[in-house]
């Protein structure tokens, strides 16, 4: 293995057992959809580990879980029951229709990269990412309440760099804000602070951080 | 490893990419209790454990075209699933806001040999139980810690009361070990 190979391998092993940190894995995961051979080194991991499984104990889950899923399963592509020659463009059409539907109903899966909190401990903020890296969510675990003259406004701060805005937040409830190209790397530090209604003024943190975190 | 087995959750999560019902049902019977067991060995409470399977399967029923049976074994995929949504629930605090809910009983995760635990290459499965006994403690610890309860490397460290920097190499050493040691 050359040294290209043997890093690819050592972050294959550690995807596997789950110790990539949330943005690595991201990143990781971006490349598993485009490289074949890294996909198969990763699935080469899990089947070796899975063998750590081999002696868990297996416990059936109560009904009501079944019958909730069962409820909850959205409509998806039916194989036409007779596909003759006229009807490939109706299936045509239906599996475009079915694809469409699909990626509309499911929802943009989320991955945590961090938690912001303050002094205390006492709230916390979830930062978490897209599976594409071009849009954060932001999510309060503890919603204070926050005066009406006050704004929370969130910033990325790269190594050495003076911070960037990247919008406001709801203090109550969880906000998604556009990357908008920015390349977001470990260095950075994310940091919320608390600021005039509608935002810092100068375009820079006029108030105190109230949470800030490492992604 | 019981390749008719495989072969059997193979068709059904094809069937299940076709939209069918019934497969998924089928799927959910026959898969859902080892995956139960693994949530709850890794969140400790019945009541997450089944939010996760609930939201797995469903993501399961949807991705099922994306399955590819060249790569892995269903039940490797879908313990992958499982294992990921555990993590980011771990990993977002989510655990800290149950602290209160109801407490695991260990006990109910037994951990004889299961006739019907049968997906695993057995003959793999072995050689990696030997090739661990072969790490140093540290090293195992973290392994059985990042694998069986999620923990990310700081969780480790936070829990072994040793530097981040140390668990990291314990865990790149252990790795390289395995891939040696089992023939990866």
């Amino acid at each position: 293995m050359n040294n290209q190979q043997q890093r690819d391998d050592a972050l294959s092993a550690e995807y596997a057992l789950g110790t990539l940190s949330g943005l690595a894995r991201l990143r990781f995961e971006t490349r598993l959809r485009a490289e074949p051979t890294l996909a198969a080194n990763v699935a080469r991991w899990q089947a070796m580990l899975a063998g750590l499984d081999s002696q868990l104990g297996p416990i059936t889950p109560p009904e009501k879980v079944w019958k909730k899923i069962a409820l909850s399963l959205p409509e998806k592509r039916e194989q036409p029951p007779q596909r003759r020659y006229v009807g490939w463009m109706l299936a045509a059409s239906i599996a475009a229709i079915a694809l469409i539907a699909t990626f509309l109903l499911q929802p943009p899966t989320l991955t945590p990269l961090t938690v912001l909190s303050d002094a205390q401990h006492r709230e916390q903020w979830v930062v978490s990412a897209d599976s594409k890296l071009a849009q954060l969510s932001l999510t309060p675990l503890h919603p204070a309440a926050l005066t009406a003259s006050n704004s929370l406004e969130l910033w990325l701060i790269p190594a050495g760099k003076a911070p960037i805005s990247l919008g406001l937040l709801d203090s109550q409830n969880a906000t998604a804000i556009a990357l908008k190209n920015r390349n977001l790397v470990r260095s950075d530090m994310i940091a919320i602070s608390l600021e005039p209604q509608g935002g810092s003024p100068t375009g820079q943190p006029t108030g105190p951080v109230l949470y800030s975190g490492q992604l | 490893m019981d390749n008719r087995l495989i072969e059997q959750q193979v068709r059904l999560l094809q069937a299940v990419a076709d939209g069918d019902r019934r497969a998924f049902e089928q799927l959910y019977r026959l898969t859902s209790p080892h995956l139960f067991a693994l949530a709850l060995r890794m969140l400790h409470q019945h009541g997450w454990a089944e939010e996760v399977l609930h939201d797995c399967y469903l993501t399961i029923w949807n991705r099922a075209n994306a399955y590819n049976a060249t790569l892995s074994a269903p039940m490797t995929w879908m313990t992958h699933i499982v294992r990921n949504r555990c993590i980011d629930g771990l990993r977002s605090g989510q655990a800290r806001l149950m602290q209160d809910a109801e407490t695991f009983d260990e006990r109910l995760l037994a951990t004889a040999e299961h006739d019907d635990n049968n997906w695993h290459d057995a003959a793999q499965a072995d050689r990696l139980r030997h090739c661990i006994d072969h790490l140093s403690s540290e090293q195992r610890q973290s392994i059985s810690l990042a694998y069986y309860q999620g923990m990310s490397h700081s969780d480790i460290a936070a829990w072994l009361q040793q530097p981040v920097g140390s668990v990291k190499s314990w865990i790149r050493r252990a790795l390289e070990h395995l891939r040696e040691c089992v023939g990866l």
